[in-house]
């Protein structure tokens, strides 16, 4: 999925938390660490599910973590 | 820390020990068959497969042990969709081998041992490719 029109803020979210490291993020999701890392360099567009998951992690609005890019791609 | 999962890892694992049983074993059988020179042993196969397995025991524990943690991590969604995405990938593939392996019987002088061989390499060569892909969607993310 490279080259998807989600973009994500998960890595400046990530060092806003006191730099929560990628497999901190993973643990508390229950995913890999490199899906963690596919998602944030916009080579894997999550499901709902993570997504939402993410978004409770860092205590903020799906919206503020995700953006869909309508017709364009990286 | 690593840049590839435990199962990223254990694929590559798959990935070359049945690429070095298949070019040991095939390779054995095509000089007999096509070049007629040597007598492979009726064992051949059973020790390669006891040798793969042994091997791939060996090092998966081996991974294990040098990050619990990571072997112990379910499968996630990214990685269920690799595994989907590989399948989709190899089944056509181990299809066509398996309905080309019907043309050695239209070999002359061939007989049902040379076509239970190509039935044989066409389960490999799916294999490879459902591994292959694996491999590649890892490294591409997805």
């Amino acid at each position: 999925m490279a080259g998807c029109a989600v973009t994500n803020n998960i890595k400046r979210l990530r060092f806003d938390r006191h730099d929560m490291t990628q497999q901190e993020l993973a643990d508390k999701i229950g995913v890999t660490r490199q899906t963690i890392n596919a998602i944030e360099l916009g080579k894997y567009s999550p499901s709902l599910e993570v997504a939402f998951r993410i978004a409770a992690v860092f205590g903020v609005p799906l919206d503020e973590v995700f953006a869909f890019n309508n017709g364009r791609r990286k | 820390m690593s840049n590839m999962s435990f199962r990223e890892k254990s694929a590559w694992i798959s990935f070359v020990l049945i690429l070095v049983l298949a070019v040991i074993y095939f390779g054995e059988m095509g000089a007999h068959m096509f070049l007629h020179v040597g007598h492979p042993s009726t064992f051949l196969f059973p020790i390669l497969v006891l040798a793969v397995i042994g091997l791939e025991i060996i090092l998966l524990f081996a991974l294990r042990m040098r990050d619990p943690s990571d072997a112990r991590t379910p499968r996630d969604e990214r990685e269920q969709l690799i595994a989907l995405k590989a399948r989709s990938v190899a089944y056509p593939i181990l299809a066509f081998c398996a309905f080309s392996s019907i043309a050695t019987m239209h070999i002359s002088g061939s007989n049902k041992f040379d076509m239970a061989q190509a039935i044989l390499l066409a389960v490999i060569v799916g294999e490879l490719s459902r591994l292959g892909a694996q491999i590649v969607y890892f490294r591409r993310g997805a």
